[in-house]
C-alpha cells in the first residue's frame, strides 16, 4: 500500500502531439488519436480496472462510445472499457486514445482532459463489475498540437 | 540467518522516467551489493498467465547479475477476488501464483491481507480467508514455496498472528511490513493511496517481536533519510533489534518508497536504495 494519495506518476502519462488518421483507407480523415502512457504504481491490471472515462477535448465531452482505447491493436470503446476482464494494459506500455471525427481534428493546439476513475479493488486478476468498491478520480490533461 | 534483497519496487522510476529495460534494474541491484533481488509482479510476465519463455529470460538476467531471487509479490486481495468471482476462483489464483514463484526460483510468494471486502469486517473476512489459504498449503508444501503474508495497515498485526499462530505451518508465513510502525510527520502523513484517508498508527513494537518467529519475509519500507543517513519515519533501532535478536533466519526486502509522487520524486532513486542497502547492513549485526 503505497505511502501518499496519488496512484500515477503523472508526467508523460499524456503527450502533445494529436495525429489526424484514415483508418478506412479511402482517403479521408475520420479519427483523430493521441497516445497515453501506463504509469499507475501498481501498474498491471485488466482495462475493467478503470471503471469509466471522460474525454473532454477544448472542453466537449466526447460520447465515450465514438471514442476507443486501442491497446495492442485491439479497439475497446470507452463505453465498453469496464467489461474488459482480460486484456492487460502493462507497466508503461504505450496505449492510445482515438475519437470519431470526419475529416479529423483542425490543425492548431488543443486542450485534451481525461477523467480516469480507478478502482479500489487490490487484485489484479479480477475486476470489479459489481462496481462494489469506492473510486479514485485521476484527472490529466495536456495541451496538444495537431500533426 | 538474515538476509538483505533489493524489491524492484524500489526503482520504478527507471522505468517510468527512463524506459530502462529490466536488466538495468537487475543491475543497478547487484551493484548495490544486495545478493538479492525480489519481484513485484508488474516486472513479471504473469498475465493473463505466466509466459515460460520469458521467466526463463528473466532467470537468466537474473542469474547473470549473481542475484537470486528472493520474494515474488502478487497485488491479490484474496476475499474481494472471491466476492467477484468464487473461492474456488482465487484457491486455483492462488495455486497458479506458487507455481510462477517456484518457475522464477523465488524463496517466497508474497501477498497482502486484505480482510475487508464489500459489506463484511475484517472479523468476517477472517474465516473464508484462512480457508482459501490453507486450501493452498499442500500445494505450497509440494513446491516447497512458502506462502507469505504481507501486512501494513493497521489492525493487521493483530489479525495476521492469529492467523499465523492457528494454521501453524511453515507453508504460511507471515511479512510484517515497517509500514504498520511508521510515525506520522509533518512531512509524510500517515495516509496510504487505497485508502485515501489518515489511518491510526503506529503499532506497539511488541507485536514486531511477537511476529518474527512466524516471519521469514519482512518488508523494509523506507522512505526518506536525514542529513546522517538514518530514517526517522519509522522506529528503525528498535525494529533492527527485534530482528538482530531474533534466533529465526529472515529475509529483508528494501521497498523504497521516497520517490512517490507524494515524497521526493526529484531524487535518484538508485542512490535513495542504496542507502537503505547500506543503513540495513549498519543495523544488521
Amino acid at each position: 500500500m503505497p505511502a501518499g494519495q496519488r496512484y500515477w506518476v503523472e508526467e508523460g502519462i499524456l503527450g502533445n502531439q494529436i495525429t489526424n488518421v484514415d483508418t478506412n483507407n479511402d482517403g479521408k480523415m475520420d479519427h483523430y488519436c493521441f497516445a497515453i502512457i501506463n504509469k499507475f504504481l501498481h501498474a498491471k491490471h485488466p482495462l475493467g480496472w478503470i471503471r469509466n472515462v471522460t474525454l473532454k477535448i477544448d472542453g466537449q465531452t466526447i460520447r465515450n462510445d465514438k471514442a476507443y482505447f486501442v491497446l495492442r491493436g485491439q479497439w475497446i470503446s470507452l463505453k465498453h472499457m469496464p467489461t474488459v476482464t482480460d486484456i492487460w494494459w502493462n507497466l508503461v506500455e504505450k496505449a492510445e486514445i482515438y475519437v470519431e471525427k470526419e475529416d479529423g481534428l483542425e490543425q492548431g493546439r488543443h486542450a485534451v482532459e481525461c477523467n480516469l476513475e480507478l478502482s479500489l479493488h487490490e487484485n489484479t486478476r479480477t475486476v470489479d463489475v459489481k462496481d462494489a468498491w469506492q473510486r479514485l478520480d485521476m484527472n490529466i490533461s495536456s495541451e496538444m498540437e495537431v500533426f | 540467518m538474515k538476509t538483505i534483497g533489493v524489491n524492484l519496487w524500489s526503482l520504478m522510476p527507471m522505468t517510468f522516467n527512463f524506459q530502462k529495460p529490466d536488466y538495468e534494474l537487475y543491475k543497478a541491484v547487484a551493484d548495490m551489493g544486495s545478493e538479492y533481488i525480489d519481484f513485484i509482479e508488474d516486472y513479471m510476465p504473469c498475465h493473463p498467465h505466466p509466459d515460460l519463455a520469458e521467466i526463463g529470460s528473466v532467470k537468466a538476467r537474473v542469474k547473470e547479475y549473481g542475484l537470486k531471487i528472493g520474494q515474488i509479490w502478487f497485488y491479490t486481495d484474496i476475499l474481494g477476488g472471491a466476492y467477484l468471482t468464487s473461492k474456488q476462483h482465487m484457491v486455483n489464483q492462488l495455486q497458479e501464483f506458487l507455481y510462477i514463484a517456484r518457475e522464477m526460483d523465488a524463496r517466497f510468494m508474497c501477498i497482502p491481507l486484505i480482510l475487508n471486502s464489500p459489506g463484511k469486517s475484517m472479523e468476517e473476512g477472517y474465516s473464508p480467508y484462512v480457508d482459501m489459504l490453507t486450501q493452498v498449503l499442500p500445494l505450497a508444501e509440494k513446491l516447497d514455496i512458502p506462502i507469505t503474508i504481507e501486512y501494513a495497515r493497521p489492525g493487521l498485526p493483530q489479525m495476521a498472528l492469529k492467523m499465523a499462530k492457528e494454521v501453524r505451518s511453515k507453508y504460511l508465513t507471515l511479512t510484517p511490513d515497517f509500514e504498520a510502525w511508521r510515525i506520522a510527520t509533518e512531512d509524510i502523513p500517515l495516509v496510504h493511496v487505497e485508502s485515501q484517508s489518515s489511518v491510526s498508527g503506529p503499532e506497539p513494537i511488541e507485536l514486531f517481536y511477537e511476529a518474527l518467529p512466524y516471519s521469514r519475509n519482512i518488508h523494509a519500507k523506507l522512505l526518506a533519510f536525514d542529513e546522517h543517513g538514518e530514517e526517522p519515519h519509522f522506529p528503525i533501532a528498535g525494529l533492527m533489534n527485534a530482528i538482530n535478536e531474533s534466533d529465526d533466519d529472515h529475509h529483508l526486502c528494501i521497498e523504497y518508497e521516497g520517490w512517490i509522487p507524494d515524497i521526493n520524486p526529484q531524487l535518484d532513486c538508485v542512490t535513495e536504495t542504496r542507502k537503505c542497502v547500506d543503513l540495513l547492513k549498519r543495523y544488521l549485526i
